[in-house]
């Protein structure tokens, strides 16, 4: 799981420093912690460095009526440099701005911009302009960048993102995002149905998505954990099935623990039975006792139960 | 601290860069080398931004852009 992270983490710093993903092989042993703290280091030094001269340019656009500045900036002043930019213009002027850009243009300048610069611009923005932007990312499969916006954006920017993206896209910003505290608001936004489709939504594609979801809920307060992990009580056999074959033949067990820890008794013994069934007649008997030890006394007894041994 | 260390320190403002204690100098070398490519293009690019915005400025207000920009 945390490879994973890394992954992510030294994806973002090579965007920031406009180097290729191969160049940063060196730094791949450190934890997400230390590379989340030096990207946000380079990135500070990168926007300080020239920060008068982006303020200079941000107030150049008072000069001038916002429809020209519009028509000047998608001509010629490359996203990477409006990102800088954005977070430097007053509200009322940002948001008229953007709604005269491009969608395409503006999602090029969300993928390049660190939000935290850019909250009070952002947090201005119609969540109509805002969804729409975000639905741009979403179709670009730009999922990292948009898990940024969530510690910037409002309840009800992404609330009405989160009525948009699908089950898929969800499970991959979840991911990313950063705050967990955030990120337990974010689930918290959900409802019933968008719930349910997350856990399919993992299942799909042979199950490429069980890293990205385990994960998510690991990182969810108790309440948050608890709504998202009883969903499994009413999915389908073959998404049982396809967790399963995740938690036994990708090794992720231990990562699928606090989900089974924090479903009700109803959903556990649903999906311990699954798992405990699958387990044993997929041969996987030291996988199996490995799982049995690491769980709880009342979750083991559950699993010894339904494998008939008690 | 290293002198390779130090001079990555200074490119990142100051920021704490203990972590990176167990670098090799190659490698610090070549993340410094990284920070200096990403100014240079960032200068680069702010440049020739600022030269293409000026020529769809007005003639009369060219001269106060140009001095707001430079």
């Amino acid at each position: 799981m945390s490879d994973l992270l890394r992954q992510a983490e030294l994806e973002k710093l090579a965007v920031t420093l406009d180097a290729p993903l191969a160049e940063l092989e060196f730094l791949a042993a450190y934890e997400v912690d230390t590379l989340r703290e030096l990207r946000n280091s380079v990135s500070a030094a990168l926007f300080d460095r020239q920060v008068k001269r982006f303020q200079r340019l941000a107030d150049s656009t008072k000069l001038l009526p916002n429809k020209l500045v519009a028509g000047i900036t998608t001509k010629v002043i490359p996203p990477m440099l409006s990102a800088q930019i954005t977070g430097l213009l007053e509200p009322d002027d940002a948001v008229d701005l953007a709604q005269r850009l491009d969608v395409n243009y503006l999602a090029d300048v969300c993928v390049a911009m660190d939000p935290r610069r850019a909250a009070p611009v952002l947090r201005a923005m119609p969540a109509t302009t805002v969804v729409e932007v975000a639905m741009e990312m979403q179709r670009r499969r730009a999922f990292m960048p948009m898990a940024r916006f969530v510690d910037a954006l409002t309840d009800d920017q992404i609330s009405a993102v989160a009525q948009r993206m699908s089950a898929e896209g969800l499970l991959h910003v979840g991911f990313f995002v950063e705050s967990q505290a955030r990120l337990s608001q974010l689930i918290g936004l959900l409802d019933e149905a968008q719930l349910s489709a997350t856990m399919p939504a993992a299942a799909a594609d042979q199950g490429a998505l069980w890293p990205q979801a385990l994960s998510l809920v690991e990182r969810l307060d108790q309440t948050q954990r608890a709504r998202l992990s009883n969903v499994l009580s009413s999915v389908s056999p073959e998404v049982l099935d396809s967790l399963s074959k995740a938690l036994f033949e990708q090794e992720l067990w231990r990562d699928g623990l606090p989900m089974l820890e924090a479903m009700d008794d109803a959903a556990q013994e649903i999906v311990v039975a699954a798992l405990a069934s699958h387990a044993d007649q997929a041969g996987h008997p030291d996988h199996l006792e490995s799982f049995l030890q690491s769980l709880s006394d009342g979750l083991q007894r559950k699993v010894q139960i339904a494998l008939g041994r008690i | 601290m290293s002198s390779e260390l130090s001079d990555l320190q200074a490119r990142l403002g100051g920021a704490d860069v203990t972590a990176l204690q167990a670098l090799s100098s190659a490698d610090l070398a070549r993340f410094s080398g990284l920070i200096e490519h990403a100014c240079e293009h960032q200068t680069e690019t702010l440049k020739q931004a600022s030269e293409q915005a000026l020529k769809h400025i007005p003639a009369l207000l060219r001269p106060a852009v140009r001095k707001l920009l430079f």
